[in-house]
């Protein structure tokens, strides 16, 4: 042991040297990169002056005399056919406002682990994609964004701004300040399950509304359709989804607990429609009995053998194999069943959709911030980043260009205004298919339907618009920074003792809920209630002014 | 080539003259093996610059990480990004998990990949030796994901092949995946699986590396098969085994993170036996984006192993010190 | 290898005794052989045939949809493999060498720092700094982005491998062997070179192919660094190739393109991008190694 004490020593010795060196010389490195967060803090102070300057009317027009190349960052994959729409963009951007453009893509798997890395490495990167489901707040606070005040707006943004009601502005704020541009067109869409008429009709249901209503369908399917699962459950998406519907019927349940936004956690929640927005932790009434009625009809399926047995191991969604016949029921929202009702269309399968709903019949509308954009802090050229954004935000010829394609290429107008795919392009070879090249931001009222979209489809989206009601807390985003050790404690109770309520994979309902009443607790739930409470007082405060 | 062989008929011993080797200082030591440790300047410029001047990042885990400050300059925050993990209640279970499972797996591996290199250096046609160990090799390729697939369309309860087989004999179907027992055998015997065509080409490089005379000899003196497998391949075999075991310690806090992930997933029914550190830290850290709080635990996990592996070691050393890692 | 069991002995005829030695390679080959073919057929089947009956065997439904969908632009592939026999070439050479002339300066008595110097290596895989520090230190300060360089130096060291190759070294070339040279007038490089690579052939074909297929599996580092599309290996490829499926497949509202293989683009991955390496390597293998140590005794 001496001797390897003796020889140990001078080797530590060595590291601990070395690693002062080191973090001696990335201190170095580290003013580099306070540097441009300084410009990013100058242009931060400067805007106020450019709104004081913006009054005046000779200023009005901004300075775009000097050529710019602009980055930016959005999701997903570049589709094989973004070099030809970025070099027509690029030509019509250089037209308009002097800039060009390079876009890069962080991959659809790789966003909690990129996306921070490019925003605090300050490479060079002058607007990325941003949403609350995208970690916004989170960024936000550490300081990845530069604050977007409304003189900017009005001044670079006129066409963005015009369409965008106050509101979205003061629901991307975060510690006094908006660090992100909201789309001027949030998403409309129901979460809804679709279920097979014939089977419907052999079940003896006409006209069902509610979840729980599908009890005999349920039943029939597990008499007569050997093959099938009624309810056949993935682990990422379907597992708490059912459940959910159930939740619903007797509560305006936001989806997902206020303090996480993840579907799969219980813990901080507030019932949509109650106009006080009084904060409840989901232990606690009215939450728990509706909890338990779920869980208890959800017990009651499984133990029938209604549920797949095993959804953890499942990475299949109902809705990828609902028309193959596996699974009774297919989860999905308004928007992405698409494909589920198409190719259920094309098999001769007639569905009928269920759209989840509140007790009063309602939906929440989504948030402002379910798609936006927003500008790093150390952005060269804010300005005209701005500017490009409007355009291709707000600006038809260029939204139909960045979601759709080249015309006559990507995407064709049919006689009675659809859009349809051009003669020799079909949807395998499209190099540019539409939603695949990130521009989720841009204004979608310019959209037009495609032919190809079912009946049932369209009626389900006609529909949409007078389910969505804008809930109390519409554009209230949590802050966790204060207690992130209680949610991830919370969430990880979730996983482990709350998940297998939401299938109903308990041996007794009430002890089960009793458990992970006790163990939230441990988590620490009554102090993210507590600063839920504090937060949203504040919200409700700042809304009513 | 030539040198090798000239000097290896010449195998006498020459005393070595160790007094004069242990005098002087570090400098002088220095310049007399100066072109040895040249030999050693690519290697340490190399891990100086890719992983020593990144470690100094590990502060990151004592820190309120924002990027106008950046790593150095972001305020400390003591201990508060260990907090989540050792509230949570099953700091200590995991931990136990994660050693559990990690000496369960580097057992059964390194018993069978030993076993294998021996039985696939016994085979005497070629072609049945290669293509057995490219078959080996084959469930290196596959990814956890689809193992997952696999494991999910051979187990599940409604249609999986074992309950269907079970079926045909009029057996009552098993639940596999809401029963703890099974998994303390597949999660093993899908590492071995895994892991066995990697290992075996490490010990059959060992087997293979023995000097031949050494067997010829054996022969000669009457030993057969058996015996020369027990006698001379399996003692020759040790040095690599304690290396690879001591290396195997090495991750005994870190552990299959796909495997456990992907195949147990959020099953919470299973997961008191199978939670790992780093699935714990997953999913809690879920959803957020805090760089601190991940680098904590990973601290956590570097101490523990660094302790585990000094002990080791200094086992080793006690016993026979060139075989030790250092 | 001679065949050293070729000799005069009772059981080294014994039928029972090579039975059962054929027995169980054949068994444990054949328990890692049945997956791979599922994977081969499930890769040959269309997607709803998958979907419905799950994986066999052999094809329910024969189709080539996944493998159409990954050769779509075959050009891509082309350039992917392209890189990622580039970075393998080049990255396990340099690798392979300098590993090896490490693991020779630990095994060596006379360097009396040499515990040491492996604790100097072994240390930096117990800490690390996590993804953050790497990141910036060689994208903003070494600005390794969209570089070879990074591709090839990223996943160049094993610490593990070097002192597996310092243990198989000192197994297979004994003390006394390097005494006498030294006495004959060999310099430490020299021993090195002409006595050592050659002695340590079968560690340097093992731990080469280790070395490779870490190169050859790497997506990580490519993801991480570039951007650029001729720098990009086949199996990052592939990796955004998956990822772009699973987005259209979540999010889109207007996709029409109903069977896109999903379930079955995995499988077909795994075959596009270990194919060409199980089927060569065995041949590639001899030669490799035989290059380095022909090339350093040369040298």
């Amino acid at each position: 042991m001496k001797t390897i004490r003796k020889k140990m020593l001078p080797i530590l010795t060595l590291m601990l040297v070395l690693s002062v060196i080191l973090s001696a010389c990335s201190k170095n490195d580290n003013k580099a990169s306070n540097s441009p967060s300084e410009s990013a803090k100058a242009t931060d102070s400067a805007s106020p002056s450019a709104s004081e300057s913006a009054s005046a009317p000779a200023d009005d027009k901004p300075d775009n005399s000097k050529e710019v190349k602009l980055v930016g960052y959005l999701l997903g994959e570049a589709p094989k056919g973004m070099p030809d729409v970025l070099s027509a963009l690029n030509v019509k951007l250089k037209a308009d406002i002097n800039a060009t453009l390079e876009l890069n893509y962080i991959g659809w798997g790789d966003v909690a682990s990129k996306y921070p890395l490019i925003l605090a490495s300050g490479e060079d990167v002058d607007f990325v994609f941003a949403a609350d489901w995208n970690f916004y707040v989170s960024e936000a606070t550490k300081g990845a964004f530069l604050p977007i005040d409304s003189s900017m707006l009005a001044k670079y943004m006129p066409k963005h701004n015009a369409k965008l009601p106050p509101e979205a502005m003061q629901a991307a704020i975060v510690n006094g300040k908006s660090y992100m541009i909201p789309t001027s067109t949030p998403d409309r869409k129901v979460n809804a399950a679709v279920v097979r008429k014939d089977i419907l009709a052999k079940a003896g249901l006409t006209n069902v509304t509610k979840f729980s209503e599908l009890e005999p369908y349920f039943a029939e399917i597990k008499k007569d359709y050997k093959d099938m699962i009624p309810l056949n459950l993935d682990s990422q998406y379907d597992l708490p989804t059912p459940w959910g519907y159930l939740l619903q019927e007797k509560i305006a349940y936001p989806g997902a607990p206020i303090d996480s936004g993840d579907p799969m956690a219980v813990g901080v929640s507030t019932d949509n429609e109650d106009p006080s927005g009084k904060i409840v932790s989901m232990m606690d009434e009215p939450f728990i009995s509706a909890e338990k009625y779920a869980t208890g009809l959800m017990k009651k399926w499984y133990d029938a053998g209604y549920v797949n047995k095993n959804p953890y191991a499942n990475k299949v969604r109902s809705k990828d194999n609902f028309c193959e016949g596996k699974s009774g029921v297919a989860f999905g929202n308004s928007i992405d069943l698409q494909g589920t009702l198409s190719a259920c269309a094309a098999k001769g399968i007639d569905v009928q959709l269920i759209p989840g709903l509140s007790p009063t019949g309602h939906a929440p509308s989504n948030s402002w911030l379910n798609n936006g954009i927003a500008i790093a802090a150390n952005s060269k050229n804010p300005e005209r980043a701005l500017q490009a954004l409007d355009l291709i935000m707000e600006d038809e010829a260029y939204v139909n260009l960045v979601y759709f394609g080249i015309e006559g290429k990507n995407y064709a107008v049919t006689a009675d205004g659809k859009l349809t795919l051009p003669e020799g392009t079909t949807a395998e070879n499209n190099t540019y298919p539409p939603d695949a090249a990130g521009f989720w931001f841009v204004n979608k009222d310019f959209f037009k339907p495609w032919d190809t979209w079912s009946d049932s489809y369209v009626e389900l989206n006609k529909k949409v618009k007078d389910y969505l009601l804008p809930p109390t807390y519409l554009g209230f985003s949590f802050n966790s920074e204060s207690v992130k050790s209680e949610i991830a404690n919370l969430k990880n109770v979730s996983t482990q003792y709350a998940s297998p309520l939401f299938i109903g994979v308990v041996k007794d309902v009430d002890a089960g809920y009793a458990t992970l009443a006790s163990k939230l607790k441990a988590a620490g739930i009554d102090k993210v209630k507590a600063e839920v409470e504090t937060q949203a007082a504040a919200f409700l405060a700042a809304k009513g002014k | 080539m030539d040198l090798a062989t000239e000097t290896r008929k010449q195998t006498r011993i020459v005393p070595r003259d160790d007094e004069r080797l242990k005098t002087g200082g570090f400098i002088r030591e220095l310049i007399r093996n100066r072109i040895l440790y040249l030999m050693f300047v690519p290697i340490a410029v190399y891990f100086i610059i890719f992983a020593y001047i990144p470690m100094a990042g590990i502060v990151m885990a004592f820190k309120d990480f924002n990027y106008r400050s950046g790593i150095f300059g972001s305020p400390w925050n003591g201990f508060d990004n260990f907090h989540y993990f050792f509230v949570s209640g099953k700091a200590l279970l995991v931990t136990r998990n994660t050693v559990i499972y990690n000496v369960i797996f580097l057992t059964c591996y390194t018993a069978f990949s030993i076993t294998a290199a021996i039985f696939i250096a016994e085979i005497q046609k070629k072609w049945f030796k290669k293509m057995a160990q490219s078959m080996m090799f084959l469930p290196y390729f596959i990814s956890w994901v689809t193992v997952t697939a696999f494991v999910y369309n051979f187990l599940n309860y409604e249609y999986g092949i074992v309950n269907k087989i079970l079926d045909a004999f009029h057996l009552s179907a098993i639940d596999i995946y809401s029963t703890t027992w099974y998994w303390y055998f597949i999660l093993p015997f899908l590492y071995v699986w895994k892991w066995v065509g990697y290992g075996s080409v490490l010990y059959l490089a060992a087997i293979v590396g023995i000097d031949q005379e050494i067997y010829e000899a054996a022969t000669i003196d009457g030993a057969n098969r058996l015996q020369r497998i027990t006698r001379i391949t399996i003692p020759l075999l040790k040095p690599t085994m304690i290396i690879l075991i001591l290396l195997g310690l090495g991750r005994i806090m870190r552990g299959e993170f796909d495997m456990f992930y992907q195949l147990i997933g959020n099953n919470g029914t299973l997961m008191d036996t199978t939670d790992i550190i780093d699935t714990l830290v997953f999913r809690s850290l879920q959803g957020s984006l805090d760089f601190g709080m991940a680098s904590s635990v990973g601290f956590y996990q570097s101490v523990l192993t660094l302790a585990i592996i000094l002990f080791a070691n200094y086992l080793v050393r006690r016993y026979d010190k060139e075989q030790a890692l250092f | 290898m001679k065949d050293m069991t070729a000799r005069n002995s009772k059981l080294d005829r014994s039928p029972l005794f090579t039975t059962v030695t054929y027995l169980i390679v054949g068994i444990i080959a054949f328990v890692c052989l049945v997956p791979f073919i599922v994977l081969i057929a499930g890769s040959f089947s269309s997607e709803s045939s998958v979907l419905k009956e799950g994986f066999w065997f052999w094809p329910r439904e024969l189709s080539l949809d996944a493998y159409r969908a990954i050769f779509r632009y075959p050009h891509d592939i082309l350039s992917g493999y392209r890189v990622s026999i580039l970075l393998t070439v080049v990255g396990t050479s340099v690798s392979l060498f300098i590993s090896t002339m490490t693991a020779y300066v630990l095994y060596r008595k006379e360097v009396k720092y040499r515990s040491a110097l492996a604790f100097f290596l072994f240390f930096t895989t117990l800490f690390n700094g996590g993804l953050a520090p790497y990141y910036l230190w060689l994208s903003k300060n070494l600005h390794l982005q969209n570089t070879y360089s990074v591709l090839i130096l990223g996943p160049m060291f094993n610490v593990l491998f070097i002192l597996i190759l310092r243990s198989f070294i000192r197994g297979s070339v004994p003390e006394p062997l390097v005494e006498s040279a030294k006495i004959d007038g060999a310099g430490d490089l020299r021993i090195f070179l002409q006595m050592v690579l050659p002695l340590s052939k079968p560690a340097l074909a093992s731990i080469g192919v280790f070395t490779a297929l870490a190169y050859w599996n790497d997506w990580w580092t490519a993801l991480m660094f570039t951007n650029k599309d001729y720098l990009i290996p086949l199996q990052y490829l592939l990796y955004k190739m998956l990822s772009s499926i699973n987005l259209s497949a979540a999010m889109s509202q207007h996709v029409t393109n109903l069977d896109q293989p999903k379930e079955t683009f995995k499988l077909a991955m795994t075959v596009v991008a270990t194919g060409p390496i199980i089927v060569l390597f065995p041949f590639v293998q001899k030669y490799f190694v035989s290059g380095i140590t022909i090339g350093a005794v040369k040298g």
